[in-house]
C-alpha cells in the first residue's frame, strides 16, 4: 500500500482513492491518489486540477493566470510527483501552498487559482473573482513567489 | 444523542481538552440525515452561543475557533455553535447537517444560500447572495433579524 508520500511510475492504488492522516489538533488530512498526466512535474505547493475530458483522477498542474472553478481543483501537491507518475496530493487539511509572483497573501485571506506561475494561487478578490473559485485560505502571511501554510478544501 | 467511545457527547463543554482539536463526531439525526460535529477550542473573548458562526482564529493551524468576523470568507467557517461554549472552553460545534443559525440584521430568507453577514459578528446573511456564491449553508425557513433559523449547514473550514 502506498503512503501519502509514495511516488511511482505504475499505479499502486485506484485513482481517486483517499487516505487520511492526522496532525495533532489540526484535524485530519485527506489525500487523494492521482496520476500526473501533464508534461510538467507537480512540486510542493502546486495546485493539481482534473485534466480536460478526464473521467478519472488524472490531473495536470493548474494553468497560469487562469481562474478555475473549485470543483475542478483536485488537490495540492506536498511533494514532487513527476510528469507521468502516480502519488497522493492533499485534498483537505493543512498544507503548503505556492503563491504567485504577482502579490503577497495575508493571514486568513481566501485563495483561488490564477497565480502568475503554473500551479500557483492568488488571493480572492471580492467583486472581481467568482467566489466559486475559492478552495483555500492562508493561515499565515505568504510572500509573493513564496510558499506557506494554508487550509484547503478541494472539491474536485 | 451521539457520543464518542470515551463518553464525550456533542454537548459536552469543558475547560480541559478531552479530544484532539478537529476531531469529528458523526451522529444520525433521524430523517434529517447525519450531523457532523467538530471539536474546537473557543479562543474568542466571548461565548459561542447557539447559532453563532465560528471561524478559524487568525494565524492558527489548529482548530481554535472565534466568532466569525463580519464578511469572513466561507472557507474560514468551521461550524456553527448549537449550545453555549464559553470563552476558553472546549466543545463540539456543528460542521454539517441540520442546525440553528443566527440571522444578521437583514434576517434570513428561506431557500437561499447563506454567507457570514456584514453587520454583526457571527451572524448569517442571505440578502443578495447569488446562486454562484460560495456559501456555507442553506436556509429552510424565513426568520427576522437576530432570530434563529433552521438551516442545512456544510462548513468547509
Amino acid at each position: 500500500m502506498p503512503t501519502s508520500t509514495s511516488v511511482s511510475a505504475t499505479a499502486e492504488a485506484e485513482l481517486g482513492s483517499t487516505l487520511s492522516t492526522n496532525v495533532t489538533d489540526s484535524g485530519s488530512r485527506t489525500w487523494i491518489y492521482v496520476l500526473n498526466e501533464g508534461s510538467v512535474d507537480l512540486t510542493v505547493g502546486d495546485v493539481a486540477i482534473r485534466n480536460t475530458t478526464s473521467t478519472q483522477f488524472r490531473v495536470v498542474i493548474a494553468t497560469a493566470g487562469t481562474l478555475i472553478h473549485a470543483l475542478r481543483v483536485v488537490g495540492v501537491a506536498q511533494h514532487t510527483i513527476a510528469a507521468g507518475f502516480y502519488g497522493y496530493v492533499l485534498q483537505r487539511g493543512l498544507g503548503t501552498i505556492q503563491v504567485g509572483s504577482g502579490a503577497s497573501v495575508s493571514d486568513t485571506e481566501a485563495l483561488t487559482t490564477g497565480g502568475v506561475e503554473v500551479g500557483s494561487v492568488i488571493k480572492f478578490a471580492a467583486g472581481t473573482t467568482a467566489p466559486a473559485c475559492v478552495f483555500g485560505m492562508a493561515v499565515a502571511g505568504i510572500s509573493a513567489s513564496g510558499t506557506g501554510n494554508a487550509f484547503f478544501d478541494c472539491r474536485g | 444523542m451521539g457520543f464518542t467511545g470515551a463518553g464525550i457527547a456533542t454537548d459536552t463543554v469543558s475547560t480541559t481538552q478531552l479530544a484532539p482539536l478537529g476531531f469529528e463526531l458523526t451522529v444520525p439525526d433521524g430523517d434529517n440525515g447525519f450531523q457532523v460535529w467538530i471539536y474546537v477550542f473557543n479562543d474568542d473573548a466571548a461565548s459561542l452561543v447557539e447559532g453563532t458562526i465560528c471561524a478559524r482564529d487568525a494565524a492558527t493551524t489548529t482548530y481554535d475557533a472565534i466568532i466569525a468576523p463580519v464578511d469572513a470568507p466561507t472557507i474560514r467557517v468551521m461550524g456553527v455553535a448549537q449550545h453555549t461554549i464559553v470563552a476558553g472552553s472546549y466543545g463540539f460545534i456543528l460542521r454539517k447537517g441540520l442546525g440553528e443559525v443566527l440571522a444578521d440584521t437583514g434576517g434570513i430568507a428561506a431557500n437561499l444560500p447563506m454567507v457570514v453577514g456584514g453587520a454583526v459578528v457571527g451572524r448569517a446573511d442571505t440578502t443578495g447572495v447569488a446562486a454562484t456564491t460560495y456559501a456555507f449553508g442553506f436556509a429552510t425557513e424565513t426568520v427576522a433579524a437576530t432570530a434563529l433559523a433552521t438551516c442545512f449547514i456544510n462548513c468547509p473550514g
